[in-house]
């Protein structure tokens, strides 16, 4: 095995992967196997003898090779996922282990910082810890599917082409720096709970929890990982063009990995009794022998090139922002507090001159998202973005609080996109039917206005409206997507999961 | 195009021997990051010079390492594939006249010297190169008759069984990739853009130049297309996608359309066929219709396997489908040839070469390059040819420069020191042994069957992500620079 597939191997077994006889690399997770797949085709180490096999229908591992000019290629995103995971796991199984140190007596080598530590995990009460750990559990390696951000570590790799560095005065090519967007949260929510008793509910992303399990939470996460107090004083820089990306990654990875690994150290023992050991870094100062090494095995595809589009991940990336019901983390805001009763208001841009709400539009908007118009609604005091979204060209809500804060992302129900749809093919059948169709034709053309079980009437365009408005209702012109301009106040109904879709 | 008149003048049918099967391996373009910075650095200093462009462009091109997929032919390729050769004489005005050849593969029918065609057995085109013949006079005024090779196409076809999506990858296709990506991007709709129609092989027939074959044109070419647009956008403030529209006009970049061949031409206007979709070949009798002297013309004789020793190839050649050093410049190797035989006008060569200067006496013994040939028995794509030296030695020359000088440097730790040994022919396959360091005892042999180049060349990727994996390249250099 040459050098390079040695340090290769190496890294991957210290994160809970396995490489098999044949080369193929699985993901051990408490003895279950599971292969990591990239389009279907299994991961395989790229040793001499694996790639004297058959490679057809194969993916090796070589991100050493990744080209300088590419986004990250798809072999490196299951590095983000395999390193991240191996954090994640660290992590978690620190808590349990240092309840039950707190709980022994002090022993004399303890000093002021053990002691510190372990204070606030003394007096916990058995309920504050069940929601500690159910909080742990809902950590993630990824934004989810619903655009949750519960990411316990995120490593923002950055291109600067070679420019110098700051702090170094070297040419950089890639710097990495951790970022924290779960511990983030649960500052952001501690911090706009000010004041309240500990048995408060707060909600972090859709979960709820008492005040005194976050206060935990975030004690434990100052002490395990240091680096969520000062993450731009761990930032990686990658000073030669060779493997960039993935050594300024890993360098910031083995730096919080170590800082896990020290808590660890602190009472090892324990650890050990307990069957949890330190994550393996010792092959991180091989990563220094990448320019040498990385030609050992020929460029290999999906490492050199992201055969994907980014904007698929960068879409995803955003949402994240758009799932989190925040205010203070963007910087084109200043912290809103909602305090009741105090409207503090500055006419400027950005407020609506009649109603004073302020309606710049959410910076939370989703790539793809085009707002066409604001609307104000004092009954509920929520600003109502509209637009589309022009990947699906389906009507989107953005609803804010008075104060421009962003509060949630709303699109149509799939029923609703699809009836949008067929009107608009049928429309055009309609078209090519008969030329002299009239007006009212035409619209009947789009499809049938709709009963809904409430009374009301649905036209095609996604419009509720009474009977009685039926016959005045103008046609609408056939864009293919339903104009969001044509939608009352009360049409809001008609987005989200609102029963009156039946 | 000008009233053309095609004739029919040799229709010669041979028959190959039974393959391993090939695999798809494309073109690939893979800049090493240092020479990234060195473009980049030239660019903010006042621009690219051409010899660094070409310099970059030699080192970077080569075959992607991983093999993408078998290669699907009708019927498969172990067995014993009748191949023809068509001669036609072109004629479009009096002073010139071109002779045209194209090779095809047979499939289907009962076909064999003894019996005869079958007229429902298909020819697929594979390749096609033409001779131009012109008369002029020479220094004293004397009458003379020039001929040269004007013109090399391969064509190419998907998967016949339609089960595969492939996609062309000659750096025509690559522009229209990026040149979408630009429009496309340029009003917001990018997540909608899904490729271009026009490199889709999964239901037509195109043509790309043999000059494709060469990964260090395809290089070059991608190279030139991302300076080039990328300073028309910087420095002349035009639209990405103008920019890349005007450069693939460009002779270079330009690919012409099977209806511009004049077999094709011909077959398709006489047989009223006026769409090459499903294209899968035209039959005998197809032929015979449309070519009346197709019987007259018809030579059998190296068809009948009777009168060759058998010689199986998947017994004395290795396999394809791996990754090593031998597999991948053996098939580099083999594509190239096949491209400077048509360039240089020769239809069978058989050589041995190395750029292992301990074998030649070292600069001594270089012919130039640093590299060394053996030429052996060669055979000219014109009958009759008084210059087959002068072919075999732009061959070598150019074979040296296209091939060996990425692997040939002024200094040890610079050389890949290759010992190859090549026959190929126009007329049936391509026969590659490698091997490295001069270690004849690990040497391996391939048999590339380029006659069915139309289906493995690598302008063809065996997957859609050989497309796209270039056009997200050029995205990205172009906004690395």
């Amino acid at each position: 095995m040459n050098e390079l597939n040695k340090l290769y191997k190496a890294m991957l077994l210290s994160w809970n992967t396995l490489v098999k006889s044949d080369g193929r690399i699985l993901l051990d997770l408490d003895g279950e196997e599971y292969p990591i797949t990239i389009d279907g085709m299994n991961l395989y180490l790229p040793t001499t003898d694996v790639l004297d096999e058959v490679a057809v229908g194969k993916v090796f591992w070589h991100p050493a090779c990744e080209d300088i000019t590419s986004k990250e290629t798809e072999v490196f995103k299951v590095l983000r996922k395999v390193t991240c995971l191996r954090l994640l796991n660290a992590f978690r199984s620190i808590p349990p282990v240092l309840f039950a140190v707190s709980g022994t007596k002090p022993k004399n080598s303890w000093n002021q910082r053990v002691l510190d530590l372990l204070e606030p995990l003394k007096g916990a009460k058995s309920g504050t810890v069940k929601e500690l750990v159910d909080l742990f559990g809902r950590l993630h390696v990824e934004v989810e599917e619903n655009g949750l951000d519960n990411r316990f570590v995120h490593f923002k790799t950055t291109k600067s082409s070679g420019k110098l560095s700051k702090i170094s005065g070297e040419k950089v090519y890639y710097s990495t720096k951790p970022e924290f967007p779960f511990y983030n949260e649960l500052v952001r929510r501690i911090a706009r709970t000010e004041g309240k008793t500990d048995n408060q509910q707060i909600e972090i992303n859709n979960h709820s929890v008492s005040r005194a399990a976050v206060k935990l939470a975030i004690h434990l996460f100052q002490f395990i990982v240091p680096a969520v107090l000062s993450p731009d004083d761990h930032i990686h820089e990658a000073n030669s063009p060779i493997a960039a990306r993935m050594v300024s990654y890993l360098n910031c990875y083995a730096d919080i990995a170590e800082q896990i690994n020290k808590i660890q150290g602190t009472f090892r023992s324990e650890f050990a009794k307990a069957g949890i050991h330190p994550i393996s870094l010792s092959w991180t100062e091989d990563l220094e022998n990448l320019p040498e090494w990385y030609k050992q095995v020929p460029k290999m595809d999906y490492n050199t090139h992201n055969t994907h589009e980014e904007t698929v991940h960068q879409a995803a990336g955003r949402q994240d922002f758009a799932g989190l019901m925040s205010v203070s983390s963007n910087v084109n805001q200043a912290p809103v507090q909602q305090t009741p009763g105090t409207q503090v208001q500055q006419a400027g841009a950005g407020i609506d001159p009649l109603t004073g709400f302020v309606i710049t539009p959410p910076p939370q908007v989703l790539a793809s998202d085009r707002l066409t118009r604001y609307e104000c609604n004092f009954a509920t005091g929520r600003v109502t973005h509209y637009g589309v979204d022009t990947l699906t060209n389906l009507p989107v809500m953005y609803i804010c609080t008075r104060q421009g804060s962003f509060l949630e992302r709303q699109t149509p129900n799939p029923g609703a996109g699809m009836m949008n749809m067929l009107g608009g093919f049928n429309m055009g059948m309609g078209n090519m039917g008969g030329g002299g169709m009239n007006m009212g034709g035409m619209n009947m053309g789009m499809g049938q206005p709709m009963m809904l079980p409430n009374g009301m009437i649905q036209l095609p365009n996604g419009q509720v409206i009474h009977p009685s408005q039926l016959n005045q209702q103008q046609p609408v012109m056939p864009t293919g997507s339903p104009s969001v301009t044509n939608l009352d106040n009360n049409s809001g109904s008609g987005f989200g999961n609102s029963p009156a879709w039946g | 195009m000008a009233e053309i008149t095609t004739i029919l003048q040799q229709a010669i049918f041979g028959i190959g021997t039974t393959q391993h099967d090939h695999v798809h391996r494309h073109n690939t373009l893979h800049l090493e990051n240092i020479e990234i910075d060195r473009l980049r650095h030239e660019q903010e200093t006042g621009g690219i010079l051409p010899r660094t462009l070409n310099d970059i462009a030699m080192n970077s091109g080569q075959l992607c390492a991983q093999p993408q997929g078998y290669v699907s032919v009708e019927d498969g390729m172990n067995m014993r594939r009748g191949i023809c050769l068509l001669k036609f004489q072109v004629y479009s005005n009096a002073s010139e006249s071109s002779d045209l050849s194209v090779v095809c593969y047979l499939v289907g029918g009962n076909s064999s010297a003894e019996n005869g065609l079958d007229g429902t057995t298909r020819l697929q085109p594979v390749r096609c190169w033409s001779t131009l013949t012109s008369q002029t006079s020479d220094s004293h005024g004397y009458p003379t008759v020039r001929q040269v090779v004007d013109s090399t196409h391969q064509f190419l076809l998907g998967d016949p069984y339609g089960a595969k999506e492939m996609a062309a990858v000659r750096p025509y296709d690559v522009a229209s990739a990026a040149l979408g990506y630009a429009v496309t991007d340029g009003d917001g709709s990018a997540n909608n853009y899904c490729g271009v129609a026009n490199s889709d092989l999964t239901n037509q027939l195109l043509m790309s130049k043999t000059q494709n074959l060469n990964p260090t044109h395809y290089s070059k070419e991608l190279l030139k297309l991302a300076v080039q647009t990328g300073d028309d956008v910087s420095q002349n403030g035009k639209e990405l996608a103008w920019a890349i529209g005007d450069y693939m006009t460009t002779s270079s970049l330009n690919e012409i359309s099977p209806h511009d061949n004049p077999f094709m031409q011909t077959m398709m206007s006489v047989l009223s066929v006026h769409s090459l979709a499903n294209f899968r070949g035209w039959s005998v009798d197809e032929m015979a219709e449309v070519w009346s002297n197709f019987a007259d013309v018809l030579n059998l004789d190296n068809m009948d396997v009777t009168r060759f020793a058998v010689d199986d190839t998947t017994l004395t050649t290795s396999d394809y489908g791996r990754v090593n050093q031998h597999e991948i410049i053996a098939s580099e190797a083999a594509m190239m040839c096949v491209h400077q035989l048509l360039a240089n006008g020769l239809m069978s060569y058989k050589f041995s070469s190395t750029n292992n200067p301990t074998e030649f006496d070292g600069v001594g013994g270089d012919e130039g390059g640093g590299v060394s040939f053996s030429p052996g028995q060669a055979m000219s794509v014109l009958d009759n040819d008084v210059n087959m030296e002068g072919r075999v030695e732009s061959f070598n020359r150019n074979f040296t420069d296209s091939f060996f000088a990425k692997y040939t440097g002024p200094y040890a730790h610079l050389r890949t020191l290759i010992n190859l040994n090549m026959e190929c022919h126009m007329f049936g396959e391509t026969r590659v042994t490698i091997s490295f360091g001069g270690e004849y005892q690990n040497s391996k042999t391939f048999s590339n069957a380029t006659y069915y180049i139309n289906h493995s060349s690598s302008s063809i990727s065996g997957s859609e992500n050989g497309l796209l994996e270039s056009k997200s390249y050029l995205q990205n250099i172009k906004e690395y620079f």
